[in-house]
C-alpha cells in the first residue's frame, strides 16, 4: 500500500541532512523564491532547520522543546515539542508515516517509471486542516520535492538537494544555546 | 581588499515627501510579535493600493497562513485551517479577537513607510541615531533604512505599545511601476 511504500522510503534511516530552497507559489502560480538554507533531522523528533537567506532563522528541536531563534526580529521562543501537533512537513522528514496516516489519506498518484514516484497526502478531517494537500516527489530512494497547499490557496514548495541519509552528526547539533543577553520567551504551547 | 572598497556609506537620509508620494506599493519581509501571553514570527507580504490593502502572513514551511483584505470601511480575515471568513468594519477589533494582538492598520500604512499617520497628533522624539516618534499610544522607531524604488524607505521598524512589541523587517519594496 502507499503507506507501506512511503514508510519504507522515509523510515529506512535514522537521520538525514539536506540543503533546501523554499518557493512560494502565489495564486497565479509563478514562483517567488522565498528562502534557502539547510536542515538536519533525526528520529524520533529532533531537527535543526536553518534558513540562511533572505533572513537568518534557526528552528531547533531537541525532542523535548522547539527553539525558534530570529536574530533580526530579536526573538528567541521556546515551545514544547509535543509530537502530536507537530507540523506535517516535519513529520514527513522525520519518517513518522504511521502518525501521518492517522491524519492524512496517503495515495500514490503516478505509475512509477524510471524510478520517479509521486505521493499525495490529503487531510482526513478537511474541515480544519492547515494543509489541504501535500505532495512528495521521490527520485529513486530520495525525496526531492515537498509541495504544500493551505486552505488559503497559498502554495509553497520545498526543493531538496544534496540529501544525505544517516550523515555524520556533530556533537550538540540538536542543542540550542540562547545567545548572550537574548531574552527567551517560554511559550507553554497549547 | 574588500575593507578598502567599503568606505562608510553615506548614511541614508529619510525624505518624508518621497515616502508620502508612494501611494501604491508592496512590502515583503518578516514580522515578529511579542506580548505577555505569546510570541509569533511570520513572513509578511503587504500590498497597498491607495486605501485598499491585502496582507498575508505565513509561518515557516507554509504553516499558519493568515490573509487580511481591507478597504477603508470593511475588512475580512481568513486563517488557514479555519474555514470561516471573518468580517468587520475595522481590522483592529477583529485582529485582537482572533489573533490576540492588533496593529492599527489604518496608521501602520503610514508608519511602515516611515511617516506618522496624518489623522492624529504625533510627537517627534529623536532624529539620530534612529528616527522615532509617538502616535496613538504607540512608540515607533526606525533602526534601519534602505534605498528602494528610487527613495529611502524603512528596512526595519520597532513598534511598542504597553506589553506589545512588534518588529517588522522589510527585505523588498516594490512600487506601482514594478507591481
Amino acid at each position: 500500500s502507499p503507506v507501506t511504500e512511503l514508510d519504507a522510503l522515509l523510515s529506512g534511516h535514522e537521520a538525514a541532512r539536506a540543503n533546501f530552497t523554499q518557493f512560494a507559489l502565489n495564486s497565479d502560480g509563478n514562483r517567488a523564491e522565498d528562502s534557502s538554507g539547510h536542515f538536519v533531522v533525526a528520529r524520533p523528533n529532533r531537527f535543526r532547520w536553518v534558513t540562511e537567506t533572505p533572513f537568518v532563522q534557526e528552528i531547533v528541536s531537541d525532542g523535548d522543546f522547539i527553539w525558534i531563534h530570529d536574530p533580526d526580529l530579536e526573538q528567541v521562543t521556546r515551545k514544547p515539542a509535543n509530537g502530536q501537533n507537530n507540523s506535517a512537513p516535519a513529520m514527513i522528514l522525520n519518517g513518522q508515516i504511521e502518525q501521518l496516516s492517522e491524519r492524512f489519506d496517503i495515495a500514490r498518484i503516478n505509475a512509477s517509471e524510471n524510478g520517479v514516484a509521486l505521493y499525495e497526502l490529503k487531510p482526513l478531517d478537511a474541515e480544519n486542516a492547515t494543509f489541504t494537500r501535500i505532495r512528495l516527489l521521490f527520485e529513486g530512494e530520495r525525496i526531492s520535492e515537498l509541495s504544500m497547499e493551505d486552505s488559503l490557496g497559498q502554495r509553497s514548495m520545498l526543493v531538496l538537494d544534496d540529501l544525505e541519509y544517516d550523515p555524520e552528526l556533530e556533537e550538540g547539533v540538536f542543542a540550542f544555546i540562547p545567545p548572550e543577553g537574548a531574552d527567551v520567551i517560554l511559550d507553554p504551547g497549547q | 581588499c574588500s575593507q578598502l572598497r567599503q568606505q562608510p556609506e553615506a548614511p541614508l537620509v529619510f525624505d518624508a515627501r518621497q515616502a508620502q508620494a508612494l501611494q501604491q506599493w508592496s512590502a515583503e519581509g518578516r514580522i515578529g510579535i511579542r506580548w505577555s501571553q505569546d510570541s509569533q514570527s511570520a513572513n509578511l507580504y503587504w500590498h497597498q493600493a491607495d486605501a485598499q490593502y491585502r496582507i498575508r502572513l505565513t509561518g515557516p514551511l507554509g504553516q499558519g497562513g493568515l490573509r487580511i483584505d481591507g478597504t477603508p470601511n470593511s475588512v475580512s480575515l481568513k486563517r488557514s485551517g479555519d474555514n470561516t471568513v471573518h468580517h468587520a468594519a475595522t481590522p483592529e477589533a477583529l485582529m485582537q479577537e482572533l489573533l490576540g494582538w492588533h496593529l492599527p492598520l489604518t496608521q501602520a500604512r503610514y508608519w511602515i513607510r516611515g511617516l506618522p499617520a496624518p489623522d492624529s497628533r504625533f510627537e517627534q522624539l529623536t532624529e539620530q541615531p534612529v528616527r522615532s516618534f509617538k502616535q496613538a499610544g504607540w512608540h515607533i522607531e526606525y533602526p534601519r533604512l534602505t534605498r528602494a524604488a528610487g527613495r529611502v524607505l524603512p528596512a526595519k521598524l520597532r513598534l511598542r505599545r504597553d506589553d506589545l512589541r512588534i518588529i517588522v523587517i522589510i527585505n523588498e519594496w516594490a512600487t506601482r511601476t514594478e507591481l
